[in-house]
């Protein structure tokens, strides 16, 4: 390159670094002698030489250096064992192991403590659910993943066939029978008309059971089982209108009607809830209520043995459902007729007099 | 991965995961709950699982899996007031083997797993590093650390036995 006026200072600066090559330092010479007003005008003599660095003494660079094992935060002899087992040993490596341990014997032993540090697999462990988690191949075609959705849409068409094709059911279970006295009731069967799995008969019509009976309905009967009061409010206008009016139920059977061994059918059933509703219920009314029903059945003396009949039959019903909770005493006279009878529950003691 | 590459796999190395989770948490149905729930996890992903890459799979999930397992129940541990006796010597050993499993059982977690996909799976620090989303450096940081434990330790039971 050729040194003109623009970059003649920095060939002189080579040439003061003493990093200009021969030819360069011929150049600027001759530059410089062509043009002396520039070497006047130089600060430094192109003369001038650098003094010589002073001595220092000697750097101890191997005080600042880490060794490898310093990035463990092991002793060099620990990580040199280490490495040995691990990947081996360079020469150098070994060398600085014999350095750091010339004794052989202590070597071999810290060699076998190292050793023993190994881990060895247990292959006597085995896990014993493969089959759980292995997958089958049914089909190539169908991945797994298809097969899973076709079977839960089976599944769901399956429960909607079941549910389509399933009988419609009564889900009521309230079993009750209303028996108006000696009026029966009968409505078209609906879905909200339940009948008894005895199917209950009187004569030859069916007692119809409707929905649970209210507890002023279970008075009612309690006051009046035989219906008189019923009927005659009925005649005035009834709400049901469904209502119709049939043959009068079968009188009662008194003590002395009954001859044993003769087969009749008797709604003990029904009778005997007529009566015995109000003590079955008794926790649930109040007293006074309870007390009106208690004496209407002391005062109805027309027909004694009717009465007994009834108590007898719900008590065998109260003691079925309650493990023998209400007792029942028969007072007879001389003659072995009876007298009289003493009915005793948990809230009821009934006594009256047969004759 | 297919269907039977799945099930290759179970038969390849279900039995190793099972030791690997194993032998970290000390107890048999957590230890299968872990390998089935690993498997499950595969099976999930095995259209998109290389098969030669599949036991790192598994036991990178199992690892994590572990991991976490080991995380939350230190975090329940704390309200205990554990104290682990880590350095003592108390117990009393019948053998080398049952020293030593001891002591592995006394190293930080990380450097338990670490060591055991080392020795048990013969895993090189890569790809110990890859299973365990460490580097290279470190892992062979905490399998040197661990050696050094466990040779002290043993050293030691030698002594007082």
């Amino acid at each position: 390159m050729k040194i003109d006026i623009n970059n003649y200072e920095a060939y002189i600066l080579d040439y003061l670094e003493g990093t200009i090559s021969p030819e360069d330092k011929s150049l600027l010479l001759s530059f410089l002698d062509s043009n002396p007003e520039l070497k006047e005008d130089l600060d430094v003599s192109m003369d001038l030489v650098l003094p010589n660095a002073m001595p220092v003494n000697k750097f101890d660079k191997s005080s600042l250096k880490k060794h490898v094992a310093d990035e463990y935060e092991l002793a060099p002899i620990d990580y040199l064992y280490i490495k040995e087992q691990e990947e081996g040993l360079t020469n150098i490596e070994k060398e600085e192991q014999i350095l750091l341990e010339p004794d052989e014997s202590n070597r071999e032993a810290e060699r076998k403590l190292f050793a023993v540090s190994f881990l060895k697999p247990d292959f006597l462990i085995h896990y014993s659910s493969k089959s759980k988690i292995k997958r089958f191949v049914f089909i190539n075609q169908f991945s797994q993943l298809r097969i899973q959705q076709v079977a839960a849409v089976i599944a769901v068409l399956l429960i909607a066939s079941a549910i389509w094709f399933t009988p419609k059911q009564f889900t009521k279970d309230a079993t009750t029978v209303i028996a108006d006295g000696d009026k029966l009731t009968e409505t078209e069967n609906t879905d909200n008309t339940l009948l008894a799995k005895t199917d209950p008969t009187i004569g030859n019509k069916t007692v119809i059971i409707k929905s649970p009976p209210s507890k002023d309905s279970v008075m009612q009967i309690a006051k009046d089982p035989m219906g008189v009061n019923n009927q005659e409010s009925k005649k005035q206008g009834s709400i049901q209108k469904e209502r119709i009016e049939t043959p009068k139920a079968k009188k009662l059977i008194a003590l002395q009607e009954i001859h044993v061994g003769d087969v009749e059918p008797v709604n003990g059933y029904e009778l005997a809830l007529n009566v015995m509703m109000p003590q079955y219920m008794s926790n649930n009314i109040l007293s006074r209520e309870l007390a009106d029903i208690y004496q209407v059945i002391e005062k109805d003396d027309a027909i004694p043995a009717k009465n007994l009949a009834l108590v007898e039959s719900g008590v065998k019903v109260l003691n079925f459902f309650s493990k023998d909770a209400v007792s029942l005493d028969k007072y007879y006279n001389e003659d072995g007729k009876l007298i009289g009878y003493n009915l005793q529950g948990n809230n009821l003691s009934v006594k009256r007099n047969a004759q | 991965m297919n269907v039977k590459e799945f099930n290759q796999a179970v038969d390849l190395y279900s039995d190793g995961v099972y030791r690997f989770v194993l032998k970290n948490i000390k107890d048999e149905d957590k230890a299968k709950d872990i390998v089935q729930d690993t498997y499950e996890k595969l099976w999930k992903k095995h259209s998109e699982v290389n098969y030669e890459k599949v036991k790192s799979y598994l036991f990178s999930t199992a690892y994590h899996t572990l991991i976490d397992l080991t995380r939350r129940e230190k975090k329940q541990a704390r309200w205990e007031e554990v104290d682990d006796n880590r350095h003592s010597f108390s117990d009393g050993y019948s053998d080398l083997n049952e020293v030593l499993h001891q002591a592995v059982d006394r190293l930080p977690d990380i450097q338990k797993m670490v060591v055991m996909l080392r020795d048990y799976e013969g895993y090189s620090y890569k790809e110990i590093g890859d299973l365990t989303k460490l580097t290279e450096s470190q892992v062979k940081v905490y399998i040197f650390r661990a050696r050094k434990f466990l040779k002290d330790y043993i050293g030691k039971m030698e002594v007082v036995v």
